[in-house]
């Protein structure tokens, strides 16, 4: 421990100058983030210091390499490893903790309510922002390399997800929003790994070429995971992690050809042929709110199967004290093979995740005297900025938090970008901007009631339809009752 | 306990072989001059016997610790400088030298001033802004401070002026006591002055190995003084261990890597006829190499490099 203390003072002395501006950076970032709000680059700027000076400390005792003075001298490894963990956690991440900490007082929202966010960001700052940087320095020899390599790997990741976003569009965008958590878990979970192994590797033995290419394999190996992992993974996980899942117990799923709409030909650029169709859920409970998360299907003929691409069209049709919610969805199908099939039986599976809402709570406050804090780390307050006077604001620290949040004046309910939630149960964002500020239509903020609603059952319904042609689908109601299962 | 042990060492690169097969021992106590062309190995066979690279085949042994788990333990007893090492240029000398000694336990005070003094470092002064001969000053004394067992200098001398050369051995002799030492160096004048022993590398393996006196002792340049030329015998029967002989009308010079006084004077009588006088004169180390190097690098017994 001496030892690390010793070596971490060292490389403190050494990089006082990097230190010193990376910390008039975050000073300055903490200050930006108390008085700008929609502000991104001094979040890029600071993670470009942070990285570039925990490459200098890392490479100040590099590990590849036959010229370190300190090769042949009584260097304790693991104290090694120690100093420069030490100096990463002290001088880089909690800088950025107190930053946001300040950030957190001057905006008066519950301290309380938002430490566990504060600790939570500090944690995945450290483990999933730092330490991958830590292993790539450990596994180069200088800045420069160490900066070629970086700014190779972030090509790859923007450039590659770009191209694979444009080759593979429903296999990229399939995990839904609300539960994308599972797939950054699990690729935050595999790169941590990752970079544990490398540190060990390269501070315990020096074994560069071996760490390069276990590192190489790995991340190649993530990168497909988190392109194709598939959407039903995620989907499932959050169906495990719910609540109350006795209250979805009763609730079914079936399919119908919409009753509002008939199939179009939407000529353009590329022709598609839109199909609207319903999914009814039923028997659901009484005083709790309906969302789909994500639903799929597979259209099946004798000679071929087609997944095609779904649009949820809107909310759910569906009073509160209804037991019956209705989704309506959008099937978009290739004009040419819509006339080839359309007259042919078809068998439809699909399925459908859905979450149910409710333990509602409800505080209803004046916001024309500034911002106002309310449940759930939320602080609300009139439009602060003169293109949107006319909205109303909420931000929450570190997260918004994995609710329904809606405003209530008079008759008039709005949501805060509501299908944007995500069901994460971690209290913070991976993101150094410790705010997340929504806005919601004009509202009149004389009294305005703020309405939070928990997720609190997360299931699955599979449905299935023989013997169909699409055909039957241009005439309402035409199509005979379909038949549902559980999964 | 044998300082330093290599056996079967080799190292390669690519197809390259950089260090074949070395057998090599440093006795306890010893200044032992490893000594070869530049690419020899030395220098690679001196990284694998500190464990900044892995060898490829063989073992090295230092103090009877496997070089490859050599700790921080065995570090505090063993001092290295070379002229490749990357020394953190931001200290002063006297940062270097304070930042230092928390890892040496035997860390004297008083012998770090002494020998900043004696090497006359500047201690206010950054790394970088020494020259080269003050650089190897300044990691010599940061070696020399807690008394080391074993001193390994990899090319110590290497572009430095005769001045700072003389200041870095002195150096390196005033900490003999007690101590084995292990230099390297292509330059054969810098070694022979102070080695009690010496070692030959070339396209990485070790030629041969022995003390220096026994080295010196054995290698004399022999001329022979010839009354009757047409007595001169083809030099196919030459023994195998006279180098580079030249043969003029009454005078034969050889060098003769076995020589005793008696039994080489019984040689040459008794392979040439007419013998007048036989001179031998001591060689000095680099008169040796060149000797074996134009002799097309044979072993002195004779056997291929």
């Amino acid at each position: 421990m001496r030892q690390a203390l010793h070596i971490f003072s060292k490389d403190v002395r050494h990089l006082r100058i990097e230190i010193a501006v990376y910390l008039l950076l975050v000073a300055a970032f903490g200050w930006v983030k108390m008085h700008v709000m929609n502000d991104e680059w001094s979040d890029g700027l600071v993670a470009l210091a942070a990285v570039y000076i925990i490459g200098r400390a890392i490479h100040a005792d590099a590990i590849p390499g036959d010229r370190q003075f300190w090769l042949t001298r009584p260097y304790n490894r693991m104290s090694l490893a120690g100093a420069k963990l030490l100096f990463v956690y002290l001088c880089i991440c909690v800088p950025i903790g107190l930053a946001q900490g300040a950030v957190l007082l001057a905006s008066r929202i519950s301290v309380a309510s938002s430490l566990p966010g504060l600790i939570w960001s500090q944690t995945t700052l450290f483990a999933f922002g730092a330490l991958p940087v830590v292993a790539l320095a450990a596994l180069t020899s200088s800045i420069v390399p160490f900066i070629l390599t970086g700014l190779t790997l972030a090509l790859i990741a923007f450039g590659g997800g770009s191209a694979v976003e444009y080759w593979f569009p429903t296999g990229f965008a399939a995990i839904p929003d609300p539960v994308d958590w599972v797939r950054s878990v699990v690729l935050a979970a595999a790169v941590l790994t990752i970079a544990l192994m490398v540190l060990l590797w390269q501070y315990r033995d020096r074994s560069t070429g071996f760490s390069r290419v276990i590192a190489i394999v790995n991340l190649n190996l993530i990168a497909l995971l988190f392109v194709f992992m598939p959407g039903a993974l995620p989907l499932t996980a959050q169906e495990w992690l719910s609540k109350r899942p006795s209250l979805a117990s009763n609730a079914a799923v079936s399919f119908k050809a919409s009753d509002r709409m008939v199939p179009l030909l939407s000529r353009g650029r590329f022709p598609t042929m839109k199909i609207p169709l319903m999914l009814v859920a039923s028997r659901l409970p009484r005083d709790v709110e309906i969302r789909s998360d994500a639903v799929s299907m597979t259209l099946e003929w004798p000679d071929r199967t087609w997944r095609p691409m779904l649009t949820m069209q809107g909310a759910n049709r569906r009073s509160e004290s209804a037991t019956a919610a209705i989704f309506d969805l959008i099937l978009s199908m290739d004009p040419a093979l819509y006339q080839r099939e359309r007259s042919v039986p078809v068998t439809i599976r699909g399925s459908i995740f859905l979450t149910l809402f409710g333990d509602d709570e409800r505080r209803t406050v004046t916001l024309r005297n500034g911002p106002v804090n309310v449940q759930d780390g939320l602080q609300c307050e009139e439009g602060p900025f003169t293109l949107e006077a006319e909205a109303l604001f909420c931000r929450s620290m570190f997260r918004w938090p994995a609710r329904l949040v809606y405003a209530q004046s008079g008759d008039q309910i709005s949501d805060f970008s509501n299908t944007r939630i995500s069901y994460s149960p971690f209290p913070s964002n991976m993101s150094l901007d410790p705010r997340e500020v929504r806005w919601t239509d004009p509202v009149k903020t004389d009294a305005v009631t703020i309405i939070t609603k928990k997720p609190l059952a997360h299931f699955r319904r599979n449905f299935e339809m023989s013997g169909i042609r699409l055909e039957d689908l241009e005439n309402r109601g035409r199509l005979s009752p379909p038949s549902a299962r559980r999964p | 306990m044998i300082p330093i042990l290599c056996r079967d060492l080799s190292m390669a690169f690519g197809g390259v072989r950089a260090v074949d097969r070395l057998d090599l021992e440093v006795p306890d106590g010893a200044l032992y001059g490893l000594v070869g062309p530049n690419g020899a190995g030395k220098t690679t066979a001196i990284k694998a016997l500190m464990n900044i690279i892995r060898p490829s085949a063989g073992s090295t042994e230092i103090f009877g610790c496997d070089s490859r788990r050599l700790r921080a333990e065995e570090f505090q007893r063993i001092g290295y400088v070379s002229e490749n090492q990357t020394l953190p240029d931001w200290m002063t000398v006297g940062c270097l030298m304070t930042y230092l000694k928390p890892f040496y336990p035997a860390w004297e005070d008083a012998r770090a001033v002494d020998l900043l003094r004696q090497f006359n470092l500047p201690a206010g002064r950054r790394l970088r802004h020494l020259s080269r001969g003050m650089l190897m000053k300044a990691a010599l004394a940061s070696s020399l401070a807690y008394r080391p067992r074993l001193l390994v200098l990899d090319e110590p001398f290497s572009g430095l002026d005769a001045l700072v050369r003389e200041e870095l051995i002195e150096g390196i002799l005033e900490s003999a006591e007690g101590c084995t030492i292990l230099v390297s160096s292509h330059d054969l004048a810098d070694i022979e002055t102070f080695s009690s022993h010496i070692g030959y590398m070339d396209n990485g393996r070790l030629l041969f190995s022995e003390e220096m006196a026994s080295l010196t002792g054995r290698f004399r340049e022999v001329e022979v003084t010839v009354g009757m030329p047409a007595s001169l015998p083809g030099q196919q029967g030459w023994p195998a261990h006279w180098l580079g002989a030249e043969v003029s009308p009454a005078l034969v010079r050889f060098v003769d890597t076995r020589f005793e006084a008696e039994s080489t004077a019984a040689e040459i009588r008794h392979l040439f006829a007419d013998v007048r006088d036989i001179s031998a004169r001591p060689m000095p180390l680099r008169t040796i190499f060149l000797a074996l190097a134009r002799s097309g690098r044979q072993l002195p017994n004779g056997a291929p490099a």
